[in-house]
């Protein structure tokens, strides 16, 4: 029988990202553009990402070092602003094992010519699964992700 | 235009309750056992309860002054563990507008004599909504509530 216990957690983290927010919201809500940027490592497995985005819209994906537990991602679209804001509510499991529930709201204001985004990420990880260090970790990894694939996207235009 | 800000806020509280974790799960587990006590206000007529108690399923409750402003409850459950936790995510509207939205995790652990329930909100108030003390003290009026229930029915 499992042992049951929470550890709340939050934190934030900020970036700045020479694109305008609209091209950042974008890379939020295009699938396409989500993709581009919203993966684990290199050498993780990964299933297809499905995105729904709108109020009451799902997002999921799984993926993971080959040979090592599954991460699901499951999360819900609760409050969209375009090129404002987005809050979501979202599970990750490793395998069969909900390891954590948190929100999330990344709010994107505008910064000169760019744009200042604002992330924070309220957590209840769950039966011992406390892993707020290599949350906030995955979550910077994700923003380098983003910074690259903006990156990308002005030189080629 | 609307000037958007989200601000971070969380309380816990923690109650004791002379009943066992199961009968203080159950006040949560369904629309009939909820309405006897999760009204912040007893003078406030819910318009609708609906509650679907199950992983991924919803809860949808209208209620508020009569004639006044609706403020209305929406929630998704994460995870439920019987008899000892439940997690929602929920956003609260004061008629159309979103005013914050919302994680819950409440926790029932057997002591002596009862159950200590420990209720943790982590939630974000939007665009100047920011009465984040009257959030917690709504909260701990239907706790309050839940207490008398609770307590009626170890007498009975």
């Amino acid at each position: 029988m499992t042992k049951r216990s929470t550890v709340h957690a939050t934190f934030t983290i900020e970036r700045h990202f020479p694109s305008p927010r609209e091209k950042v919201f974008r890379a939020y809500s295009d699938p396409k553009s989500k993709a581009k940027w919203f993966v684990g490592p290199e050498d993780w497995e990964r299933s297809d990402h499905k995105l729904d985005f709108c109020e009451g819209g799902r997002e999921s994906v799984s993926g993971g070092p080959p040979g090592q537990p599954v991460h699901y991602f499951n999360g819900l679209y609760q409050d969209i602003v375009p090129n404002e804001r987005i809050v979501m509510s979202y599970e990750m499991h490793m395998d069969n094992m909900r390891i954590s529930v948190s929100l999330g709201t990344t709010e994107f204001k505008a910064d000169g010519k760019g744009t200042r985004l604002v992330y924070t990420e309220q957590i209840v990880f769950l039966d011992g699964h406390d892993h707020l260090a290599a949350r906030e970790e995955g979550t910077r990894a994700l923003f380098d992700n983003l910074a690259a694939a903006l990156e990308r996207e002005a030189q080629a235009s | 235009m609307i000037e958007r800000s989200a601000i971070p806020a969380s309380f816990t509280i923690e109650r004791h309750y002379p009943a066992k974790p199961a009968r203080v799960f159950a006040a949560w587990a369904s629309v009939e056992a909820k309405a006897r006590w999760a009204y912040c206000d007893e003078a406030w007529k819910p318009q609708l309860h609906e509650l679907d108690f199950r992983v991924g399923g919803r809860e949808r409750a209208i209620t508020g002054p009569a004639g006044g402003t609706r403020h209305i409850f929406e929630a998704v459950y994460w995870d439920i563990v019987p008899d000892e936790r439940i997690i929602f995510s929920y956003d609260m509207h004061l008629d159309a507008r979103r005013i914050s939205v919302s994680l819950s995790t409440i926790e029932f652990l057997a002591e002596a004599g009862g159950t200590r329930m420990r209720f943790t909100e982590q939630g974000v108030f939007l665009d100047g909504y920011d009465d984040i003390a009257g959030r917690e003290e709504g909260t701990r009026i239907g706790l309050d509530n839940l207490e008398r229930m609770l307590r009626r029915a170890e007498a009975a």
